[in-house]
């Protein structure tokens, strides 16, 4: 684990993007504290203001200043991100893990799974928040849901490589149960696609939350989030190209680097690009 | 009682498939083996040895719908009529196995310390303190120089000799009073194999560990073990003492066999002896003798009846009707 770490750091993309990301990631947790400006005090003789000095990424249709709320929409955006990776991960991997090790769940399992991913996932995700209703929770749930098959997905497939390698016998011929050969030895050899699938699904959830927001169907206003700062800008486009482009590069910017972090991912923790 | 350690009456292997179809991987197989005894099984791939190796710890159930016949009694207990969940108690505390291939045999993930340390913690409660220390001198015992700096090293930075003696002291933490060593050199080279085979040779005779040897190689067997079976088609056709087998076997399988091994000394050969076939698939046995079809000594009575296995002499027995006849070049 130790070499494929070193290895990573050595990749060029995993850096660069993890970099990038690290640096959204700072900004939306201290950003606040440095830059004190309300995101909700409207000022309107403001209204649609061009960056200035004192407003260095301009003003919204309402006055409010847009790069605080860019920086607390980043909060939302990666709060949203993290919290369906967290849950995706952890349903993918005890819903991977089961069905490698149950016939019968398997098939219950993949069933549900397939059926799922058979339904495009921004639309199961509008589906699904038309029927909750829209609030921040209830976004991470519609995501989760969305994304956790094909994690299952990638666990299972890759457990079911790592139950049939000689050593889960050899396990078994010490009189290991099948729940510590699952748990505490396949689980770990498990671990490469499921990171890399992991950096992909919070790129995946950033992205979907946005379009949801900019749908109107994730966070609703006041509340700003990348989406519904874009929903409200694309009405002014012509007028006021910084309610676009700001917003709209904080998301390029943080699904692009996570994009990047997970090929380097890949790329290091493949055992087929070991030596070059 | 039975005063064998373990004693194998009348085993039939099936595999069962989804169908319900039976297909018989081993059939009437009769085996004991005693208190610090080194038998051993061997045959081409596919004769049903390692079926029958994994069978004694009943390890295909996990995979695969079986149907047994027969008994497998060790130290007194038929381990088939136990239910397949305490199979666990039995596996690594009193039998123990080792593999094939020990490259692929240990967690590429975990130190090879931590492994060893949960083979000693599977069994009994002990410290994590106690554990390393009787782990590392479980390696010591392996002949693994150095272990406490190799402890926290990963498999992938031992070679295989050294992952094959991991293997074993793996298979020792839980003092087995049998260890089944499937093919357990067949992945290494001829020096490798020598030092396994001198340890597996030592523990035998200082812990009193009896052990199952299974191979195809007529060599290793030889030299390793007091009693050998050759296996054919799932069916044990001749049983003999170790330096018996090169000398004088009965069985014309076993013949051919030995007369295959190239000569090492003399003149170059252009052509090796081989047996004329291959290996019948388990969904076309022939009838009668199974080997009848390949055997250049086989007359009518062998491809219509079934021979059983006749005592050669004391303790040797073959599965040919030539013995019956007195015929075999061994008797």
């Amino acid at each position: 684990m130790m070499a494929n770490f070193k290895k990573a750091l050595a990749n060029k993309g995993f850096v660069v993007g993890g970099c990038i990301f690290l640096a959204i990631a700072l900004i939306a947790l201290v950003g606040p504290l440095v830059w004190t400006v309300n995101p909700n005090a409207q000022e309107m003789t403001l209204r649609l203001s061009a960056p200035s000095p004192a407003h260095p990424f301009g003003c919204d249709d309402f006055g409010r200043d847009l790069l605080a709320r860019v920086i607390v929409g980043a909060r939302v955006s990666l709060g949203v991100g993290i919290a369906v990776t967290l849950a995706t991960s952890a349903l993918g991997l005890v819903i991977g893990a089961y069905a490698c090790y149950n016939e019968r769940l398997d098939h219950i399992l993949m069933r549900i799974c397939d059926g799922l991913m058979s339904i495009p996932g921004v639309l199961l995700a509008i589906a699904l928040m038309a029927m909750m209703g829209a609030s921040v929770w209830n976004v991470i749930i519609a995501l989760s849901i969305v994304y956790t098959p094909s994690m299952a997905r990638i666990v299972r497939s890759r457990a079911m490589v790592v139950k049939e390698e000689p050593f889960v016998e050899a396990l078994r011929v010490q009189g290991a149960s099948t729940a510590r050969i699952v748990w505490l030895h396949i689980v770990p050899n498990v671990m490469a696609p499921f990171l890399v699938q992991a950096t992909f699904v919070f790129a995946e959830a950033v992205l979907s939350e946005a379009a949801l927001s900019f749908l109107g169907l994730g966070i609703k206003a006041p509340d700003a989030s990348w989406g519904n700062i874009l929903q409200a800008g694309k009405n002014v486009m012509r007028k006021a190209w910084w309610m676009i482009f700001f917003p709209a590069a904080a998301i390029i910017a943080s699904v692009l680097s996570l994009n990047l972090a997970g090929d380097g991912l890949r790329d290091a923790l493949d055992p087929k690009t070991k030596e070059d | 009682m039975s005063e064998h350690l373990l004693d194998v009456r009348d085993l039939c292997i099936s595999f069962v498939g989804r169908d319900g179809n039976a297909l018989e991987a081993v059939n009437k197989l009769n085996l004991h083996i005693d208190a610090g005894e080194i038998v051993g099984v061997v045959g081409e791939s596919g004769c049903g040895k390692s079926v029958f190796a994994q069978s004694v710890m009943r390890l295909l159930e996990h995979e695969q719908k079986m149907a047994y016949e027969g008994q497998i009694v060790f130290d007194g207990e038929d381990l088939l009529a136990r239910p397949l969940k305490t199979m666990r108690k039995v596996r690594g505390c009193d039998i123990a196995m080792i593999f094939q291939d020990p490259l692929s045999s240990l967690n590429p993930v975990m130190t090879v310390g931590a492994q060893v340390v949960e083979a000693v913690r599977a069994h009994r409660k002990v410290g994590r303190r106690e554990a390393r220390n009787e782990a590392l001198s479980l390696l010591e015992r392996v002949g693994i120089r150095d272990a406490a700096a190799r402890f926290d090293m990963y498999p992938s930075d031992f070679s295989g000799g050294m992952r094959q003696r991991v293997m074993i002291a793996m298979a020792l933490a839980g003092h087995p009073r049998l260890l089944i060593a499937d093919e357990p050199t067949t992945a290494l080279d001829t020096t490798t194999q020598k030092q396994i085979l001198d340890l597996l040779r030592d523990l035998n005779s200082s812990e009193g560990m009896a052990v199952l040897f299974i191979s195809h190689d007529l060599g290793v067997v030889t030299s390793i073990c007091s009693r050998v079976h050759v296996m054919y088609l799932g069916q044990i056709v001749e049983e003999i003492d170790a330096c018996g087998l090169m000398e004088r076997p009965s069985h014309p399988y076993a013949q051919g066999l030995i007369a295959s091994i190239p000569p090492l000394e003399g003149e170059r050969v252009d052509t090796l002896a081989d047996i004329p076939g291959t290996v019948p698939p388990l969904t076309a046995i022939p009838c009668g003798c199974r080997f009848a079809p390949r055997c250049a000594r086989a007359d009518e009575r062998c491809r219509a009846q079934e021979p059983p296995l006749f005592a050669v002499n004391a303790c040797d027995r073959s599965k040919c009707w030539l013995v019956e006849k007195g015929e075999c070049h061994g008797c």
